[in-house]
């Protein structure tokens, strides 16, 4: 039997809370990834900020979804060895993150 | 027995459905002649309808006992990946990326108008397969599907999306992330196309996968929609009603007749 509008709406919002209250968790396991920083904590975080930038960004937490992206972007960049600057910028998009999240 | 499980004929089976002295009967033949060492249990049933004959496992048990049936070891759909791309079907591919691409930018979303498989069944609930390892990204979209009337299923693993196929009904729609935690959603959609019974399935990408390339291999591989991560809810119930071939102004459940509900 298909949701009425007022289930729908109080589904959403569930969702949404649940998503925000475990950011700062997820926030802070990307910083623990990139501390450990071996291949496959980095493919981790690399797989997680992806997830994020998805979830966060379509739940309306834009800033949040913004940095994830970078995140994901620098973090394939030290994966790849492709850019020497990959390093500092996935360190300050970890740090995007993480104020993103706080300021919510 | 169970519903999973697949069955092949055996020589005698093939025997016995193919030669001109045949001993079985005709709800025997009916069955024989499904058996594909691919279907499963459920899904035969399922497609025979209200044609299924009273004691249905009871015969797939007979033609196991007379050795005209044997179970299929393994996961055949697994074996079913065979497609090899084309040089045409990339260049073809190419161009509509190219086409989509501001489409995909301007809205958030790109839905191959030529592959329109849509036929929403009349008889039944829609059923939706929702392939996304994101659990509140998985529950959002189970809830908005299930507002707009379809019946919705979660797969979040290789597994669990292997199980979803096979358990009936077949699904009217799947919505297929790409990066999960065991498997990549386009080798699940090439498995999809070369496999007989689900090639027709209408598959919407849904994936925070946004480049030309990516979009490239959806097409190629038989995708019939592209939408992409983080989506606006619009954009997705519009890719959805162009692949099922809905009026745009409408839904399965027909839940509203102004704008959706916001995030």
């Amino acid at each position: 039997m298909p949701l009425s509008r007022e289930e729908l709406h109080r589904h959403l919002d569930a969702e949404r809370a649940a998503l925000r209250a475990s950011l700062p968790g997820k926030a802070a396991e990307m910083a623990a990834l990139w501390e450990v920083g071996q291949p496959t904590a980095l493919a981790a975080l690399e797989r997680l900020s992806h997830n994020l930038y998805g979830s966060a960004g379509t739940f309306g937490f834009r800033e949040v979804s913004a940095a994830c992206k970078a995140v994901e972007l620098a973090v394939r960049g030290v994966i790849d060895a492709s850019s020497p600057a990959s390093r500092h910028v996935a360190q300050e998009a970890l740090g995007r993150v993480q104020a993103a999240v706080a300021a919510l | 027995m169970t519903d999973h499980d697949v069955y092949v004929l055996t020589p005698r089976g093939e025997e016995q459905l193919r030669g001109a002295r045949t001993t079985v009967g005709t709800d025997e033949i009916d069955l024989l002649v499904r058996v594909d060492g691919i279907l499963t249990v459920g899904q035969i049933r399922s497609a025979m309808g209200g044609e299924a004959p009273v004691g249905f496992e009871r015969l797939i048990s007979r033609l196991l006992e007379r050795g005209l049936l044997a179970k299929q070891e393994g996961d055949p759909f697994e074996d079913q990946f065979v497609m090899k791309p084309t040089g045409k079907s990339l260049h073809e591919a190419d161009i509509e990326a190219a086409a989509g691409a501001a489409s995909l930018q301007k809205t958030g979303y790109f839905v191959r108008i030529a592959r329109n498989r849509g036929h929403m069944p009349k008889d039944r609930t829609p059923s939706a397969l929702v392939v996304e390892d994101e659990s509140h990204l998985a529950n959002f979209l189970k809830h908005y599907l299930s507002f707009e009337g379809f019946e919705v299923r979660i797969a979040q693993t290789r597994d669990e999306i292997v199980a979803a196929l096979r358990s009936p009904p077949l699904p009217d729609l799947v919505l297929l992330d790409v990066m999960l935690p065991d498997a990549d959603g386009f080798k699940i959609l090439q498995k999809m196309r070369s496999h007989p019974v689900f090639k027709e399935v209408p598959v919407i990408m849904l994936t925070a996968k946004a480049t030309r390339e990516a979009v490239i291999t959806g097409l190629v591989n038989g995708a019939d929609g592209y939408v992409t991560k983080p989506f606006e809810v619009d954009a997705l119930l519009a890719a959805v009603r162009t692949v099922m071939g809905m009026p745009e102004d409408s839904a399965p459940g027909s839940s509203w007749s102004s704008d959706p509900p916001k995030v």
